[in-house]
């Protein structure tokens, strides 16, 4: 029996972030959780082996940046989902651009479907 | 093509059909429904796109590529500027990296530029 996928989820809304774990669980993903920057660079130093990545681009105190350069610096690949819904300041066009730019292999616009976010998460594991 | 268009058709690519309406494209642009209502309008004139109605509300519309659109797509200057960064020495790539990074969370990327939106008129 294989182990199951890992996946570091970063979301600083609470609300949502419970949503996504619990439907990558039920999925047969293994989800470690995070809420900001600090959280979130502490579990990829603790837990050195992801899969995947799903980061909230915008994060209270901060961006997904410092996240996915951690991610870069591990020397894997680790492929990055980006999600946003966007601010009053910046508008979610330049958000993908970043992200991509950044190292994320897709973006996803909140919100969305759970089909969508398993169709992204498959094929950036099979990427 | 005009930038407004490219950048619909690039979101069209990329998004999957239940975020393909003028509504949810308008968000993500960061601009109202009209000018992308035009903009997809043009598009469509020039058979990049087409809009179908959606069964479970006819008032609204899902917007696809279409073939010619997805053949456009090869011709996205974006392919040749990323191409011709990736032939930079690594430290002239990561210093343009984070140029781009700055000027898109600094500026706030088109919310607070009429640009897109005046070229679509």
């Amino acid at each position: 029996m294989t182990s199951p996928k890992r996946i570091l989820l970063v979301e600083d809304d609470a609300a949502v972030r419970d949503i996504i774990k619990e439907f990558l669980t039920s999925q047969g993903f293994g989800v470690i959780e995070a809420g900001n920057v600090d959280t979130a660079i502490a579990a990829i130093s603790a837990h050195a082996s992801f899969d995947l990545a799903v980061i909230d681009f915008l994060l209270e105190d901060s961006t997904a940046i410092p996240i996915m350069d951690a991610l870069a610096s591990q020397g894997t690949r680790i492929p990055v989902i980006a999600i946003s819904g966007g601010n009053e300041t910046i508008d979610m066009e330049a958000i993908q651009a970043v992200s991509d730019i950044s190292g994320a292999v897709t973006f996803l616009q909140k919100p969305f479907a759970k089909e969508a976010l398993i169709d992204a998460v498959t094929a950036a594991l099979h990427a | 093509m005009q930038p407004l268009q490219w950048s619909i058709i690039r979101y069209l690519a990329r998004m999957p059909a239940d975020q393909s309406e003028v509504r949810v494209i308008a968000k993500f642009l960061g601009l109202t429904r009209a000018p992308v209502t035009r903009a997809v309008a043009k598009l469509e004139s020039r058979d990049l796109v087409c809009q179908r109605s959606n069964a479970d509300d006819a008032r609204t519309k899902t917007i696809y590529l279409t073939a010619s659109g997805k053949t456009a797509l090869e011709y996205d200057p974006v392919i040749d500027a990323v191409a011709r960064v990736r032939t930079l020495p690594v430290d002239m790539q990561r210093e343009f990296i984070n140029s781009v990074r700055s000027i898109a969370l600094e500026t706030g990327g088109t919310n607070n530029d009429k640009s897109k939106e005046d070229i679509a008129r």
